[in-house]
């Protein structure tokens, strides 16, 4: 899942993409309300972290903009400004979600992966195909009750096409929402890494899960 | 009813005023009436004891005419039913030797009397009574009294009931005035009592009024965005500070990683205390100068010192400090805040020069004036934000990356304010920032 924070305040924008990327989000940083608004409507994202007091143009003007443009990606609002007003107003401007600062990580991670949840209408917490379980929350991934162990690529992969299965996801969009901006070209990348996944999840088993869909991509 | 409100003062005022007013017009009216009336008859009386012949058979008169003795002479009527009553007379003329009138009855006839002694040598001769029946005036008076009095006691009730409609016509702009005040509390400053256009003191009350509001409304504004200030100051902070810890505890992490977590936290907290520290100096300084400790102090070696810090300050960004200093100014105050006052000047003129540019202080005086001028060449400051400089937490929209609590100005100008001095800032953007300060040499 690919996501971008904009907030001012650099130290806290490192470490709240630090804690993300743990997580397993391709993460991309904005500084300010221009470069968060470019980005945020030129790539493709499946989450925005959005502070409200930004330099140049603010968060509740970026919200309103994204949302005109017919922009879906669910955002939440991280900001310092806690009255019901300011709730109101920001929740009104488009937003999916409020958190005031100082916040708890787990609770944005939760909400985050909440928020993806809904965006995608697949409810449950935990995704299935077939036996095998994925959990975005806990980063579990299980074959038959056997615990499966992911890098973090990997599993952001398997999550994307888990998150839509039976439907071909292309390498162009397996790109953009596994590795962040400043990730080069290298589409092959894609492919080694199809490969270390089948092993990992297929190993022992007659049911090979992700097919290769030729000259477009993959699907499970 | 409240007895100590203005409507039931008013009232019983406006009705005793009303009360006493006609009590003492009927009653004057009255005794008026009486006095006329009798004068009236008095004349009539004398008028007949000159000519008794003419007048003697005007009917129910009465004349009566004693010797020195008090034995009747003559009289116009049988006098053996009242002849006490008329030695009593006779009493009277010869103790008073002088004319009387008085009302007597006879029987059960009123009659004013005219006792008239005559003397020769200051001896009683004889003594004339002459006499008016008077039934029909006293009759007549009576009834104009009881009639007074009817109509005085008719009269109340409307006065009582005029005083409270009128009473009522005065309150009820003032009570309507109360009902709305009541209605404003802190949550609704902005609401504003209508005018009610009269063009009298109610009027001026309410614009009065409108006023105190819209003062209180601006205050209350301007506390509260400070407190949302210093909130979202701290909230960034914390939530950094809160952001790093938990982050680090969230897995088992390598020792290098924790000593930097460390270390960001001691950033945090560093940039939190900074923060506090500036809010209460903030805070004390808006104590209306009850903290000015009054001395005498030499402000020109105070501008050497900080020249000083200054090419410090600047060593680094290869800043060039340009100085000149007037020596032995002195001024009242307290010299470790004017001297903070000016550092927060010195130390923004520093950071928003760039590399290899030059920052230059004066000290001179000027009619009983110290003026001290801080120049740089930094960004400038647009025109639209040079008014908001001084505000707490505002910084420019060029400069929001440099670390800065944004409230060293607002510190500055208080500082200033306290001893009677003033700020004047001018900018040009590209080109740099003038700050004056002025402060008075006592």
């Amino acid at each position: 899942m690919r996501l971008l924070i904009i907030e001012d305040e650099i130290r806290l924008n490192n470490i709240i993409k630090k804690g993300l990327v743990e997580d397993g989000f391709a993460v991309d940083q904005a500084y300010d309300g221009e470069e968060g608004q470019y980005l945020a409507s030129s790539e493709n994202y499946d989450l925005i972290i959005l502070d409200l007091m930004l330099p140049k143009i603010n968060g509740i003007e970026i919200c309103t903009n994204l949302r005109k443009k017919g922009n879906k990606t669910p955002i939440i609002i991280l900001t310092a400004k806690s009255t019901t007003e300011d709730k109101i107003v920001g929740l009104d401007s488009g937003a999916d979600d409020y958190i005031t600062k100082p916040f708890s990580f787990k609770e944005l991670k939760s909400r985050a992966h909440a928020l993806i949840r809904r965006s995608l209408k697949d409810p449950s917490p935990v995704l299935e195909v077939d036996g095998l379980s994925l959990n975005p929350l806990s980063h579990v991934v299980i074959r038959n009750k056997k615990k499966i162990k992911l890098t973090p690529k990997e599993f952001a992969i398997l999550e994307l096409l888990m998150r839509n299965k039976s439907e071909v996801i292309t390498r162009t969009k397996i790109i953009e929402h596994v590795w962040d901006y400043n990730f080069d070209g290298m589409s092959n990348i894609v492919d080694v890494l199809i490969v270390t996944l089948r092993k990992k999840i297929n190993n022992g088993y007659k049911n090979k899960l992700i097919k290769t869909v030729h000259g477009v991509g993959y699907t499970i | 009813m409240n007895t100590k409100s203005i409507r039931f003062r008013i009232i019983i005022l406006f009705s005793s005023i009303l009360i006493i007013a006609i009590s003492v017009i009927f009653t004057s009216f009255y005794i008026f009436t009486n006095k006329i009336i009798y004068q009236e008859v008095d004349k009539n009386l004398l008028l007949h004891i000159h000519n008794l012949d003419q007048f003697n058979n005007v009917s129910g008169m009465v004349y009566i005419r004693f010797d020195k003795g008090g034995n009747i002479i003559n009289s116009s009527i049988d006098l053996n039913a009242s002849s006490i009553v008329f030695n009593n007379l006779f009493k009277i003329a010869q103790k008073n030797k002088s004319d009387i009138f008085l009302n007597q009855n006879i029987g059960d006839t009123p009659m004013r009397f005219l006792i008239k002694p005559t003397l020769i040598n200051n001896n009683l001769t004889e003594v004339l009574l002459v006499a008016h029946p008077i039934e029909a005036i006293q009759k007549s008076l009576k009834s104009l009294m009881y009639t007074l009095a009817i109509i005085f006691i008719i009269f109340i009730l409307p006065i009582i009931l005029g005083a409270i409609l009128f009473t009522q016509k005065i309150i009820k702009p003032i009570s309507s005035i109360i009902n709305k005040m009541d209605d404003i509390t802190t949550e609704n400053l902005e609401m504003r009592l209508s005018s009610p256009k009269s063009n009298d003191e109610i009027e001026k009350l309410t614009l009065t009024f409108n006023s105190l509001l819209s003062r209180l409304h601006q205050s209350f504004k301007r506390e509260r965005q400070f407190i949302e200030d210093i909130a979202h100051e701290l909230k960034t902070p914390i939530a950094t500070l809160k952001g790093g810890i938990e982050l680090a505890l969230s897995k088992q992490r390598s020792n290098i990683e924790y000593k930097k977590t460390l270390e960001e936290t001691l950033i945090d907290t560093d940039r939190i205390s900074k923060l506090v520290n500036n809010l209460l100096e903030l805070a004390w300084e808006g104590m209306s100068g009850n903290t000015v400790n009054n001395k005498k102090f030499n402000l020109s070696d105070l501008l050497v010192e900080l020249s000083n810090v200054a090419v410090k300050l600047g060593l680094q960004k290869n800043i060039k400090v340009n100085t000149d200093i007037k020596p032995n100014i002195n001024i009242y105050g307290d010299d470790n805040k004017i001297s903070r006052a000016l550092l927060n000047l010195v130390d923004n003129a520093i950071k928003y020069t760039p590399n290899n540019k030059s920052v230059s202080f004066s000290l001179g005086q000027v009619n009983k004036m110290a003026i001290i001028v801080i120049k740089d060449e930094g960004v400038g400051i647009p025109k639209k934000d040079l008014k908001h400089v001084f505000e707490r937490f505002h910084r420019g929209s060029k400069t929001s990356k440099t670390i800065g609590s944004g409230l060293g100005l607002a510190i500055s100008e208080g500082i200033i304010k306290t001893h009677n001095g003033r700020i004047i800032i001018n900018s040009k953007i590209g080109k740099g920032t003038m700050i004056k300060v002025i402060l008075p040499i006592l």
